[in-house]
């Protein structure tokens, strides 16, 4: 795919044109990350009431049972969409997979450390932890080495 | 995952039966002008190919994300052991006596510290990297 940026000053508004033949996979999939690469909120839910929490105030999103929920330094909060659903939708930010059932936010990742029976754990602000699967290790550690480098 | 076990089991007979033939030509080698009768090729490759067929697919025990390494080696080895006991005592290549039966359980929990301390070693650098990474 051929990428341009044309700089323009009199350009008042950015605007992204796509230019191709026919919608593919891979179109769909860079659409869906400019459209998710502006998400500063998430609505949440907590004992009943309705919450907006600020994306950079979330640690990791975890599934438990068939729901999801976003964990804050203070507390946990129910989301709408699946696990999958936000893995997705915050790639292009600071959210990673670290498990099968958590996404996690490599800007609040504190420490790594193994457990005696060989488990992987982080370590998130305010010291809340959450296992590392062995297998998303090397994914994180090459986002980790971006992420510190270029902040993304 | 059925898929999966059953193409370690394919791959593990295979291996077993590849192991067998090493066995018997390193056997041959060192047998001078004595030959392999048919019921000893036929202990060797029964043998090799159902520790093939049970190791193959035993490892797919590290794969299972939400266990620990611990539970996992450990898993690994109720599996292994006795199948290797029992196929080594059922094709004759030793006898099930105590002394026997210990010096292999010495081995075989030697073997798995050995390589148990070398997995934690591995995980303990990578962490000790991506630490080094988040203090950067």
């Amino acid at each position: 795919m051929k990428i341009e940026v044309k700089l323009d000053e009199r350009c008042e508004e950015t605007s992204v044109l796509i230019r191709c033949s026919e919608v593919t996979d891979e179109i769909q999939r860079v659409v869906r990350l400019l459209q998710h690469s502006s998400i500063e909120w998430v609505e949440a839910k907590r004992n009943q009431s309705s919450h907006i929490i600020h994306i950079k105030h979330i640690l990791y999103f975890y599934a438990e049972g068939q729901k999801v929920f976003a964990q804050t330094i203070e507390d946990a909060y129910e989301v709408k969409d699946r696990l999958h659903v936000w893995e997705e939708m915050l790639q292009a930010r600071s959210f990673i997979r670290i498990s099968k059932s958590v996404v996690a936010n490599l800007e609040h990742m504190k420490r790594f450390e193994m457990m005696f029976n060989g488990n992987l754990v982080v370590f998130f602000s305010g010291d809340k932890k959450e296992y590392i699967s062995r297998s998303y290790v090397q994914t994180v550690k090459q986002r980790l080495v971006g992420y510190r480098k270029g902040g993304q | 995952m059925t898929r999966i076990i059953f193409q370690r089991v394919v791959f593990g007979a295979v291996f077993g039966l590849a192991a067998a033939m090493i066995h018997t030509f390193i056997s041959i080698q060192t047998m001078e002008g004595q030959l392999v009768s048919y019921d000893w090729l036929n202990r060797c490759m029964r043998g090799y190919v159902i520790l093939g067929v049970v190791f193959g697919p035993a490892s797919l025990c590290f794969r299972i994300d939400k266990w620990s390494l611990l539970r996992q080696t450990i898993t690994h080895f109720v599996i292994i052991f006795p199948s290797y006991i029992a196929v080594n005592v059922m094709n004759g290549w030793s006898k099930l006596t105590g002394e026997a039966f210990l010096s292999m359980l010495f081995i075989f929990i030697a073997s798995y510290l050995v390589i148990w301390l070398g997995i934690n070693f591995y995980w303990r650098m990578k962490i000790k990297q991506m630490n080094n990474i988040l203090q950067r």
